[in-house]
């Protein structure tokens, strides 16, 4: 993948059947906008269909505004028996290539996770072991597909609850593994980094500086809510990633820390429900503030990365971040397994946390009062969300208590 | 690549509510999957209570149980979201479920219930043909030696039990009798997606299901006019009003966009 030569869409919304109407009346507004760029589409819900879904599909088609697919049910992750990638769908695979055609997609993507086992879907982004082995299943999987599409593939950094069997690496290793072997791109869900941060206790600040930025092609914001219980078990989560709430502040902070790092071709908010809280409106004023703060780092962006990150192909190691985590990838190939689980590696996971804090001097703290959401009029709870004060040097312990506090007090 | 492929397959075990090797898979691991099964199937039953509300009218408390069982027995074999509810009439008939919940008196014809109201919704799985039939003139269609059929979009049922009224009743608003109310009474429906993408359904007698068995395949109207008196044994008395019966059942098909030509 060669991000140098994709186009870039700008800012987008999730196309959902609940607010098919409203998007097609804000869409022939002839007035020019930067809100609504583009639409996703999940392509799995408009393949081999006819009659009325069809029809709305091609209502959507006709308003000729860019669509970009983002699958469910590729299940990149799954491994079979005998071969060094999946057996692929094969009925699926010819209906998704058939609507990529009509729709001219300019990559495709879906979750870093599995949702096929054998023969049968199981209707959840079940997670992946962080191992060298699914780094290799998954990245011959992602080779396969881009192969057969002919087009950019994207995997998306999901939200997981827990680790299925013990990890052998990081998750930002492991990420940065699959982007340098399967040479692809990356759509960072911002909201999931926080939320993982939250219920696997880590700085997503740090998280994101880990990653290999350079493979950012596209960006995910939504919003997230306390809580879940198992029905099946005595279990419960500390939050839970469901695109049905407005974008939480933390969540657009860390936005705009990542927007000041790498600039993505598309950005888009997500929501999957609740469409009837605050209306298409309340969708909008999300929009905007994401519109806010992607022009504001924008500026910020070109003068201080002179576009290092539009070449991934062909600069291995212009950025610091990125070149560390080789080093980490690097490290983890040639001593074999080296688990590096949160509760085990917690003080060498402090040390390297200090570390990275002290480097960074801190800057990033004061990052949200940049963001100037008074100057948009918006709801208040947005406009009023105070500035996190300057902190003291404090320990990774101590940041995430905060951090988790902050969010329990929402 | 076998370690991933067999922690895979415990998940597998696992969702499917199978026997998990805990070697593979610890029962720490499984209550940490509980969460993304718990999800799923909160998932599937919401789906579930809109593609079946008259099923979910009769089974209301159990359910759940029924959803979490049904997810774990019968999972999806298609990428397409809603077809993981394709097998619930074949869940609803299997006597696993019929022994299980055998005080519930639930009616014989719940699967065949089921049935159709999957029915309404697979119909929408099919593309729309290239070119449906309008002109609904008689002499258009006797004149043309053109071969009509059926669009894609129609399934053709026999039920035991007179699944229409069953359907008209449960819909209403008015208190649902008492369940075993309906006796069997074989009923032969064509359900077909019209032209205005509403689902309809015509009672089929047996002239009609013959007619609609031949235009399932394809078949010009004088070739289908001459099987028919053949095969009903319609005398040189009889054939023009039946005739006249036939043109207009083929109207009424070509009215409703059920017939395309080729
Ligand atoms: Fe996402």
């Amino acid at each position: 993948m060669d991000k140098s030569k994709l186009k870039y869409f700008g800012l987008g919304l999730g196309y959902r059947r609940e607010i098919r109407k409203d998007i097609i009346e804000f869409l022939e507004n002839p007035i020019p906008q930067t809100l609504i760029q583009w639409l996703e589409i999940v392509p799995e819900n408009y393949i081999y269909k006819g009659g009325l879904p069809r029809k709305n599909f091609e209502e959507i088609l006709d308003l000729g505004v860019p669509l970009i697919p983002h699958s469910v049910n590729l299940s990149i992750a799954s491994a079979s028996r005998n071969k060094k990638r999946l057996e692929f769908d094969f009925h699926l695979l010819r209906g998704l290539k058939e609507l990529f055609d009509e729709i001219k997609a300019p990559w495709f993507s879906d979750h870093l996770s599995c949702s096929r086992i054998g023969d049968h879907y199981f209707q959840e982004l079940i997670p992946v072991p962080f191992t060298k082995e699914a780094v290799e299943v998954i990245s011959n999987n992602i080779k396969f597909l881009e192969d057969y599409f002919q087009l950019p593939f994207l995997f998306e950094n999901p939200s997981y609850y827990s680790h299925i069997v013990k990890p052998e690496m990081r998750e930002t290793t492991f990420i940065n593994s699959i982007l340098k072997k399967a040479k692809c791109g990356l759509l960072l869900d911002v909201n999931n980094v926080f939320v993982n941060s939250v219920n696997h206790r880590y700085l997503p600040k740090q998280f994101i500086d880990e990653l290999d930025l350079r493979r950012v092609v596209q960006i995910h914001m939504a919003g997230h809510r306390k809580g879940y219980k198992s029905k099946l078990a005595n279990h419960e989560i500390k939050i839970l990633d469901t695109h049905g709430e407005n974008m939480r502040d933390q969540v657009l902070d860390l936005f705009s820390y990542t927007m000041k790092k790498t600039r993505p071709k598309a950005v888009l908010l997500e929501r999957d429900s609740n469409f009837d809280n605050e209306g298409f409106e309340g969708l909008t004023d999300e929009l905007k503030k994401l519109r806010f703060i992607m022009d504001s780092k924008l500026e910020f962006f070109q003068e201080n990365q002179e576009n290092t990150d539009e070449s991934a192909e062909n600069s291995e190691a212009t950025s610091s971040a990125g070149a560390i985590n080789e080093a980490n990838a690097d490290n983890t190939r040639a001593e074999g397994v080296q688990a590096q689980p949160t509760e085990i590696d917690k003080e060498a996971l402090i040390a390297q946390a200090q570390a990275s804090i002290d480097n960074a001097g801190m800057d990033d703290a004061g990052d949200i009062a940049d963001v100037n959401f008074d100057a948009m009029n918006l709801p208040s709870s947005t406009a009023e969300a105070p500035a996190p004060e300057k902190k003291e040097k404090s320990n990774l312990e101590n940041d995430i208590d905060t951090l988790s506090q902050e969010f329990m007090d929402l | 690549m076998a370690k991933l492929y067999r922690i895979q397959q415990e998940i597998k075990n696992y969702f499917m509510g199978k026997k998990v090797n805990p070697k593979i898979l610890s029962p720490e691991s499984q209550k940490e999957l509980s969460i993304y099964k718990s999800l799923a199937i909160d998932s599937l039953n919401s789906t579930m209570r809109k593609i079946f509300p008259l099923c979910y009218k009769i089974l209301q408390d159990n359910w759940n149980p029924i959803i979490q069982e049904y997810y774990e027995t019968y999972p999806s074999n298609s990428a397409i979201y809603n077809q993981v509810a394709k097998s619930f009439s074949i869940y609803l008939k299997d006597w696993k479920f019929r022994w299980k919940y055998r005080n519930e008196n639930y009616p014989k014809w719940l699967f065949e219930l089921a049935e159709y109201e999957w029915v309404e919704v697979d119909l929408f799985n099919y593309y729309r043909d290239r070119k449906i039939s309008d002109d609904s003139s008689d002499s258009n269609l006797k004149s043309s030696g053109e071969l009509i059929r059926l669009t894609k979009a129609h399934k053709v049922y026999r039920f035991d039990y007179p699944i229409s009224k069953i359907v008209e009743h449960l819909s209403s608003e008015r208190q649902i009798y008492n369940l075993t109310y309906f006796k069997k009474a074989k009923e032969r429906l064509l359900i077909f997606r019209d032209r205005y993408d509403k689902i309809r359904y015509f009672l089929l007698s047996d002239g009609s299901y013959y007619l609609i068995d031949k235009l399932r395949s394809g078949t010009n109207v004088q070739d289908l006019y001459k099987k028919f008196y053949k095969k009903f044994g319609i005398t040189e008395v009889d054939i023009d009003s039946t005739e006249a019966k036939l043109n207009d059942l083929l109207i009424n098909f070509t009215k409703e966009g059920i017939l395309t030509s080729s």
